[in-house]
């Protein structure tokens, strides 16, 4: 079934209604109170601000020089020869490994 | 949303508390509880109305040092609001999948508004029980996001820069927003309706 523009708004409107017309609601000084114990024992609000949050500002300004970067970085990598160092640290590694193997076993 | 707007007072209550006369909070309290129960009734249930509010002072009171001092009662509707966002998002994180359909009772309401032949009196009507809970049945469908936005800009008729401010986002977001939601409440409705699809 096809529900008209017209029809849609008739809807809306008594929805709107109903929106508006929630019961009443009140708060007591009981829960003034239970509210203002809890903010007591919170203690005294922080004047300064986390570290951190002093730079949460600079996030998003930073985002596209950080891309950027991260880019540029990774087309750098690309370009150099990875492998050949990543044999290099391989050889590194193993030799490390060799020697206190034999030191341990006293060979 | 509010008559407000800058009070020095406000101001000079915010630095004593943030001196350390945590007491004098309860002025701030007192004051804008009205304000931000209006706020927070229209966004969640009524049963969780009193935790809502309470948990939107907690957050007030944290981030007072962040207060500019330029309008207390719009920067404490923004927190309140959020509040309510975030309530939605929570609740929605730890509901169960399954939800409701509407009832026989609810589609026969749902296509007399729909009728033309709705008069005055049906009207009066849309005060009754079932608008409430067709209503709350629609929203609940939506995303927490797309819920605040048809709230805030459909129903409570802010505009959508005014609804940007609130919700902390961009006007184009909330536009994107609402257009999506819009559409997937028409959609709802043309599903609720006795003739439409079954599957609500």
């Amino acid at each position: 079934m096809k529900v008209s523009r017209d029809e849609m708004q008739r809807l809306t409107e008594l929805l709107r209604q109903a929106y508006w017309g929630k019961e009443r609601c009140e708060v007591g000084t009981q829960w003034q109170s239970s509210v203002m114990a809890v903010i007591r024992q919170m203690g005294p609000v922080r004047s300064t601000p986390p570290f951190l949050s002093t730079f949460e500002h600079l996030v998003w300004r930073l985002a596209p020089a950080t891309s950027l970067l991260t880019l540029g970085l990774a087309a750098l990598l690309a370009s150099m020869d990875v492998v050949f160092e990543y044999d290099l640290f391989q050889l590194f590694l193993n030799a490390i490994e060799e020697s206190t193997l034999a030191h341990i076993f006293g060979v | 949303m509010d008559n407000n707007t800058y009070s020095p007072d406000d101001y000079q209550i915010v630095r004593r508390v943030i001196a350390g006369d945590v007491n004098a909070f309860e002025h701030l309290m007192k004051k804008y509880q009205r304000l931000v129960l209006g706020v927070v009734k229209k966004h969640v249930p009524f049963d969780e109305i009193e935790d809502t509010v309470q948990d939107v002072f907690l957050r007030t009171y944290r981030s007072l040092p962040a207060f500019k001092g330029n309008n207390f009662s719009h920067w404490l509707s923004v927190i309140a609001v959020r509040t309510c966002y975030d309530f939605w998002r929570e609740h929605y994180k730890s509901r169960e999948l399954a939800m409701s359909s509407l009832t026989e009772q609810h589609q026969v309401w749902v296509e007399a508004a729909l009728s033309e032949k709705s008069s005055q009196s049906f009207h009066e009507a849309g005060m009754k029980k079932e608008a409430r809970e067709i209503l709350d049945w629609a929203l609940d469908k939506l995303s927490a996001e797309d819920r605040m936005v048809l709230e805030l800009v459909y129903l409570e008729g802010h505009s959508v820069k005014e609804a940007a401010s609130l919700l902390g986002w961009s006007t184009a977001n909330v536009k994107v927003r609402l257009f999506r939601s819009r559409r997937k409440l028409h959609w709802l409705f043309t599903g609720a309706t006795k003739h439409g699809r079954s599957d609500l």
